[in-house]
């Protein structure tokens, strides 16, 4: 190979350096993703804390709070809360007296606590419920709040932000509270037409002492056909109230939904669900019919058409 | 030769850095259990196949751990309890400036959810009272739309003659019934002892959801001259 080939290619290989040089510092430095610096920016783990303890016994849970905005001054409390609605929404309870009733549960630091960009901070909460506390569930949520800065500006609207974490408390002297669950509703439609979707419709109420999650599923026999199972989100259910359960795949949350684009014939489907994966576990059935409604009737129309063009111009 | 070669490859090394992860701290005595350390440093989800669906990341035991006096489940063990739970408010100063009587002004900012909890997430929001001048018992009132609206049902706002405070509500996860732009709600007043109203919410797990609030402030000829001020506060809490 001749010194002028050699030469030509060594060129050649530093112009592709410099090439992809060039390229990525203009991708990173001069053509990057627009970051929006947001104000403010918290995040707080673990999203939920379930406890059963007996009374006169502690615990300390670990919150930990980042800050990926600007730098804030934050503090956090605890308020009792109870359940909003069916979908694991949280009413938190805010009055003082309320707020008082539990303060002797808690310890921990409340001094507001400067936190800069991506800084963090561990919350650490003693829980103590005291010895004679009635042997039933406690719900509560740990808030970290945003402390007001004051209003600048002429008219001005200053958000604030509180983020909070769930804590679940189950006291109980042996460690067994007793735990019920009664299915309200497991309803899907009778008739649907085969281009439909099968959706389930699951409502599972607590009627004892304690929350749990059903472990569980619903299984869809397609009679003289396949079966599928769709597996229940082991979602809390708390005393007293009722949880429409979704289900779970892969780790996602999905509607509990019968998967294919065609059905026809008779599905019965069975709901079948223990408390926390363990005792007698409680079923329901029902059936559902799918027939091609909307072809027949798409049929029907094109055959009247035909019969009233034939006869108009027969 | 070399030298170009190291050049090209250091913005990628950099990029490819990791960013440091701290464990929590483990707190032991005879009366409690192993804290476990839970290196969730919300960057996001883990890809390796070896995680499983009832496990977190960092925990070193799963499910349940067990001391005498009582049991403890912390994060989800079920589902993304990888995923911090996290709340963003983008502008938090929405500042009308100087209003002028039946010219209605409006400002928006941004909330962002990532829900890791089993079940979703709400938003709420409220006001410590309307906008007010401070100390005094002049306010802009709370909006009552062109014919009706409450802070649990939007209704149309579009007329100049209506005056008032409110806000509206597009994107993800938010109540049905800001139909469209036009649609406001004036804001529960913790004042009056309304109760915080969800403005976002959903059932499922979800990274990213955003939702943009618009503010709109339109006042009479007969305000009263003022500085007029309040606190919107928004409280995100996943689900149980």
């Amino acid at each position: 190979m001749s010194l002028k080939m050699i030469n030509n290619k060594s060129k050649i290989k530093t112009i592709g350096v410099l090439f992809v040089f060039a390229y990525l510092f203009i991708r990173l430095f001069v053509y990057s993703d627009s970051v929006q610096a947001q104000e403010v920016s918290l995040s707080l783990s673990p999203p939920i804390t379930e406890l059963t303890i007996q009374p006169g016994r502690s615990y300390i849970q670990v919150f930990t709070l980042r800050n990926d905005g600007a730098p804030v001054t934050i503090g956090p409390k605890i308020f009792p809360f109870i359940p909003l609605d069916r979908q694991g929404h949280a009413e938190l309870i805010e009055d003082k007296n309320s707020v008082d009733v539990f303060a002797p549960w808690f310890y921990f630091d409340q001094t507001p606590v400067s936190l800069g960009t991506t800084g963090s901070r561990d919350f650490y909460v003693k829980i103590t419920p005291p010895v004679g506390t009635e042997e039933k569930d406690y719900y509560f949520t740990f808030i970290v709040e945003v402390q007001n800065e004051n209003n600048l500006g002429i008219n001005n609207s200053l958000a604030q932000a509180r983020i909070g974490a769930n804590i679940l408390i189950s006291v109980s002297k042996d460690g067994n509270p007793s735990k019920k669950a009664s299915a309200i509703t497991f309803s899907a439609p009778r008739l649907i037409d085969s281009f439909s979707t099968l959706n389930y419709k699951v409502v599972i109420a607590n009627t004892g002492f304690s929350f749990f999650k059903p472990t569980g599923k619903i299984t869809v026999d397609q009679i003289f056909g396949s079966t599928t199972v769709l597996n229940l989100a082991p979602l809390n259910v708390l005393v007293g109230g009722a949880r429409e359960i979704s289900c779970i795949q892969d780790e996602n949350l999905i509607p509990c939904t019968l998967p294919g684009k065609f059905l026809i014939g008779i599905y019965r489907s069975d709901l079948t669900f223990t408390i926390d994966d363990s005792g007698t576990a409680i079923a329901k059935q029902i059936y559902t019919i799918a027939f091609p409604f909307s072809v027949l009737i798409g049929v029907a129309i094109i055959f009247i058409i035909y019969r009233i063009i034939k006869r108009l111009t027969g | 030769m070399l030298k170009l070669v190291f050049l090209a490859l250091l913005p990628i090394v950099y990029c490819l850095l990791p960013d440091i992860v701290h464990a929590q701290g483990v707190i032991q005595s005879p009366n409690y259990t192993i804290q476990m350390p839970n290196l969730n440093s919300g960057a996001g989800i883990p890809t390796s196949s070896h995680y499983g669906i009832s496990t977190t990341i960092g925990q070193t035991a799963q499910g349940l751990a067990s001391s005498s006096g009582y049991r403890v489940k912390a994060g989800f063990q079920y589902i993304y309890s990888i995923i911090p739970f996290s709340f963003a408010i983008s502008s938090v100063s929405i500042d009308f400036g100087h209003l002028v009587p039946q010219t209605p002004v409006t400002k928006t900012n941004t909330l962002t959810v990532a829900s890791g909890g089993a079940g979703g997430y709400q938003v709420k929001a409220s006001e410590n009272h309307p906008m007010q001048v401070i100390g005094s018992v002049s306010t802009i009132p709370n909006t009552n739309c062109d014919t009706s609206c409450t802070n649990t049902t939007a209704g149309v706002w579009a007329s100049v003659s209506k005056y008032g405070f409110g806000f509206n509500m597009t994107g993800n996860d938010i109540p049905a019934d800001f139909t469209d732009s036009t649609y406001f709600r004036p804001f529960a007043d913790r004042n009056n002892s309304e109760s915080p109203q969800i403005v976002m919410s959903s059932i499922y797990v979800g990274r990213g959801r955003q939702s943009t609030v618009t503010y709109k402030a339109n006042i009479s000829g007969t305000q009263p001259a003022g500085i007029y001020n309040n606190i919107i506060t928004y409280t995100a809490i996943p689900s149980y």
